[in-house]
Formats: structure tokens, C-alpha cells, sequence
């Protein structure tokens, strides 16, 4: 039998049109076997601290319970798929953390001693998604750049395998409360 | 005459670090011109960014439009500032209640960081951490606002030497920014 695949769905959920968001692509990969994770980002420490920032470059280089369930699942992960609204550009501070904090040399890379150079660790990841919730004008974003995706698409992206695929939905808020065009997202993501 | 005001945000967590080395020679450099600079400690201010309250955005804000100029300092942590430094973003900048030009005041933003990888892997990343100051935060500022960009390269690789020249690097340029 088949191992089941695995897929995690990070996403700023106390916004309720997020959290809507994330149910439905949650939904669109249930149906497809798919085991979802969703880390619970509220009860995640924001920053890296001292200590972790300390034991960055050990051996042992997670202290914390929670961010260590989030490097399980990425071990084994076959796609990440990040929900991100775009309040000031960049990532979410809250998905940023989590980057920061899991995504830690051992899981995400590792460090070549000799050399120095960072080794993809994420090969086993299939797929890497990102659902952004834009309300910039086309304008803006293309002056302003849309820096969330491009940390996944190409910082995230270069620890992946060389299959890695990359797929991506962009969304206004105001579409979210609107049940057709969660179903069209859910269709998509069911596709992917 | 407009007088000048320095502001230093620094967003590190580890006291004995790089980063707050060169942070520390900044506030140094400025104090020497005779300006004392009203410094943002992210992380020793603790300050709880994403549950703040509106009086400490406000607090924020305000220091910000009594600035003229902004010294970031902050290590690059996955092509991008580090999540307490977008928490600060995402609250004192966001867009949601900013205007364009909404701290008209600042005329130059300086950022001091430091990558551990080359230059070249951190061009094929985008640099999405540059883009955010030169892009995001500078249409906030002065119409003519100048961004002045201060980094570290391949700090993995640096040695002892390698950083000491950086941190005098630092002094340098950033004497002759303060003087202009």
C-alpha cells in the first residue's frame, strides 16, 4: 500500500477569510488522500529567540516542542502550500517566524562543513504553492514587487528538488466571501 | 533649517552578535557627529509587535514622522528581514492605514545587514529584503528619499579580519551619509 502523502498549509488563520481560505484548501487536498497539516501559528513564539538563534549552528539546533512537530511534518512533507495576505509587502511576520524558526539547517538544508555551502534538504517536496489574498492595483504590485512570493518561489525554492513544482493563485479579499470563487479555488487546488 | 533626527531600529536577538556589533559602531558614529539617535531595540524593547496596542503603533509612528533619517539594522534571514521586523513592518508601515508619503520627514533610509550567502545566490533569491525597503518602505518617505544599502556578503565565510573591515566600512560611508 502506498504511503499516504502529506501536505502543509501554512496560514495567519485569525483573520476569518484566511481561515476560511485555509479550510477550503485543506478540503481540496482531503479529497484527494491527502494528509493535512496545519500548524497552528497563534500558539507559535513569533521571533527566534537568543537561545535558538545560539543553538542555530549545532547539532541540535530546535529547543522547542511545537517548532519540532512543524520539522516532522516538513521531513516528510510533499507539498507546502503558504496562504499569505500581504499587509506590508513581505511575508506575513507570523509565517515569517515559522520560516525562521522550522525551517533550521538539518530540516530545510544542510551545511556543508568543508565547503561551506548549503545543501537542498526539501527533494521530497512535490509541490510548493502560494495562495496570496492581494488587494494592490497591478500598478503597485509590479512597482512594489511582490516580495512574499518571491521568498517562497525562489529563497524556499532553491532547497527544493529539481522536480519541485511550483504553482500559485492569486486572490482579492473581497472575492473570498464569495462562495463561487472559493469553490473554482477548491476545484484548482484538487488539480494541483 | 530642518534639524536633523536619526532613528535606529535593530532587530537581533543574540546580544553578543554581528549584528549588534555593527550596531553599536552606528550608534557610535552618530553620537560622534553630536546628534544623540533615538534608538528601537525590537528585541530588547519587548514589545509585543503583533498584539500591540495602538497607543505603542502610535508611539511608533510618531517617532518616525519626527525622523529624517531611518538606520535599519537587522541580520537577512531567508532572502528577508527577520519576522519581528516585519511584525513592525506589517504594524507601524502597513498599508492598510498609511498614505503614500506618510513619513514625509525621512529623507534617507540607511540598512545595515549582514547575508551568510554570496552575493551571487542572494541575486538568484531576488533579494526580497532589499526590494521591501527600496520598493515598500521608501514610497512612504520623502518623495525624494535615497536608500543606502550597507551589507555583508557571504558572512558564513568571513573571518575575524573580513568582519573587522566591514565594521569600519560601516563607519566610513556611513560618516559621509551623515554629513551630506
Amino acid at each position: 500500500m502506498a504511503e499516504q502523502r502529506t501536505a502543509i498549509v501554512l496560514a495567519d488563520r485569525r483573520s476569518p477569510d484566511i481561515a476560511a481560505l485555509a479550510s477550503t484548501v485543506s478540503t481540496a487536498l482531503s479529497s484527494r488522500s491527502v494528509n493535512v497539516v496545519i500548524p497552528e501559528l497563534d500558539a507559535f513564539t513569533l521571533a527566534m529567540s537568543a537561545a535558538e538563534r545560539r543553538a542555530y549552528d549545532t547539532d541540535t539546533p530546535i529547543l522547542d516542542p511545537l517548532v519540532e512537530a512543524s520539522a516532522d511534518a516538513v521531513r516528510r512533507a510533499d507539498a507546502i502550500v503558504v496562504i499569505v495576505d500581504t499587509p506590508s509587502n513581505g511575508l506575513p511576520a507570523v509565517i515569517k517566524g515559522w520560516i525562521d524558526r522550522v525551517l533550521v539547517p538539518g530540516v530545510a538544508f544542510v551545511l556543508d562543513e568543508s565547503t561551506q555551502r548549503v545543501r537542498p534538504a526539501l527533494g521530497h517536496v512535490a509541490l510548493l504553492a502560494v495562495i496570496s489574498v492581494d488587494d494592490r492595483p497591478r500598478l503597485r504590485r509590479w512597482f512594489e514587487h511582490d516580495n512574499a512570493r518571491r521568498v517562497i518561489f525562489r529563497a524556499l525554492r532553491l532547497v527544493c528538488g529539481i522536480r519541485t513544482r511550483t504553482r500559485s493563485i492569486r486572490v482579492r479579499t473581497v472575492d473570498l466571501r464569495d462562495p463561487q470563487v472559493l469553490d473554482a479555488i477548491q476545484r484548482k487546488v484538487s488539480k494541483w | 533649517m530642518v534639524t536633523s533626527t536619526v532613528t535606529v531600529v535593530q532587530c537581533h536577538p543574540v546580544p553578543e552578535s554581528f549584528t549588534i556589533a555593527v550596531a553599536d559602531r552606528v550608534r557610535a558614529v552618530i553620537e560622534s557627529t553630536g546628534q544623540s539617535p533615538n534608538v528601537l531595540n525590537l528585541y530588547g524593547d519587548d514589545v509585543d509587535l503583533v498584539s500591540a496596542d495602538a497607543a505603542t503603533v502610535g508611539e511608533h509612528r510618531e517617532l518616525l514622522a519626527n525622523t529624517t533619517t531611518l538606520v535599519i539594522i537587522y541580520p537577512t534571514w531567508w532572502s528577508a528581514q527577520p519576522s519581528l521586523l516585519q511584525a513592525w513592518f506589517d504594524r507601524v508601515w502597513a498599508r492598510a492605514d498609511t498614505t503614500p508619503h506618510h513619513f514625509a520627514s525621512i529623507r534617507q533610509i540607511i540598512v545595515c545587514t549582514t547575508h551568510g550567502s554570496p552575493k551571487w545566490l542572494n541575486a538568484l533569491e531576488g533579494e526580497s529584503g532589499k526590494r521591501t525597503v527600496s520598493r515598500y518602505l521608501r514610497h512612504r518617505c520623502a518623495r525624494r528619499c535615497r536608500v543606502e544599502w550597507i551589507a555583508l556578503y557571504g558572512m558564513d565565510t568571513v573571518d575575524a579580519t573580513g568582519r573587522q573591515r566591514h565594521l569600519d566600512a560601516v563607519d566610513r560611508r556611513l560618516r559621509r551619509l551623515l554629513s551630506r
